[in-house]
């Protein structure tokens, strides 16, 4: 039977602001993360400026544990 | 043509509908007479927004169809079905959807019951013009021709005709 129906177009907007909200989401949560580490690396820095005080030594950053620990075997001796 | 009140629109011109999912889109389809000739293509499909459903296929129909020219003038079968000459230009026909079967397999519409004859003597309107009720019953008598005059109906129930449900047209009494 030849019968060709029509219906409304579901509306598009629904799916646009569902993808903006993605967007926004992963931007913030990103944005969130940036953060968190840059405030990691101040406070690794601290810690690093630590270690050279108590060793009287001077160490280029990053520390090089690997001298540390033949630094302190040395010193056991 | 002069409309009084539009109650046939292009679905191209409705931005907020599209063919049901479960209905082929039959626009581009070639279509097909009794003797299953082309006669044109879908151009474009007649809607009712009431009835929420095609109700014309819009033809642009073939060069057979308008090289064809009946004599308008001549010694007409059906007198009150050839008072007209169709012009350079108007080169669209409409097709109740009732009248035809859809070949989806070969994407075909065919109008087993007319034939080249009948669609080259039908009324045609060239591609823009707005169709109103008088040509609707115009085209409706040439594709009728065989039959008996349809009772009088009013603007309501225009689509209830046999004409636009297939069902309801294949087992009309001719």
């Amino acid at each position: 039977m030849a019968e060709i129906k029509i219906e409304k177009k579901k509306p598009v907007w629904p799916w646009i602001l569902v993808i903006l909200l993605i967007i926004i989401g992963v931007y913030l949560y990103w944005s969130y993360n940036e953060n968190v580490a840059d405030r990691n690396n101040e406070e690794t820095e601290i810690i690093t400026d630590t270690i050279r005080d108590t060793d009287e030594n001077i160490y280029e950053s990053p520390v090089d544990t690997a001298t540390l620990e033949i630094d302190s075997t040395t010193i056991a001796q | 043509m002069k409309n009084e009140e539009k109650h046939l629109y292009n679905l191209d011109e409705l931005s907020d509908y599209k063919v049901a999912s479960d209905d082929p889109d039959v626009r581009g389809w070639d279509v097909r007479d009794a003797d299953n000739r082309v006669i044109g293509k879908v151009e474009n499909l007649l809607v009712n927004k009431n009835l929420e459903r095609v109700v014309y296929l819009d033809v642009h129909v073939d060069k057979t169809i308008i090289d064809a020219r009946h004599d308008p003038y001549g010694r007409p079968n059906h007198i009150d079905i050839r008072e007209f000459v169709n012009k350079d230009g108007e080169n669209h026909v409409i097709v109740p959807i009732g009248m035809v079967n859809l070949d989806k397999e070969h994407k075909n519409i065919l109008a087993n019951g007319i034939d080249h004859r009948t669609f080259s003597e039908t009324k045609r309107y060239r591609h823009g013009e707005t169709l109103n009720r008088d040509y609707e019953e115009v085209v409706l008598k040439s594709y009728n021709r065989a039959n008996a005059p349809y009772p009088n109906i009013d603007d309501e129930s225009f689509y209830e005709r046999d004409e636009f449900d297939r069902n309801r047209y294949t087992h009309r009494k001719l």
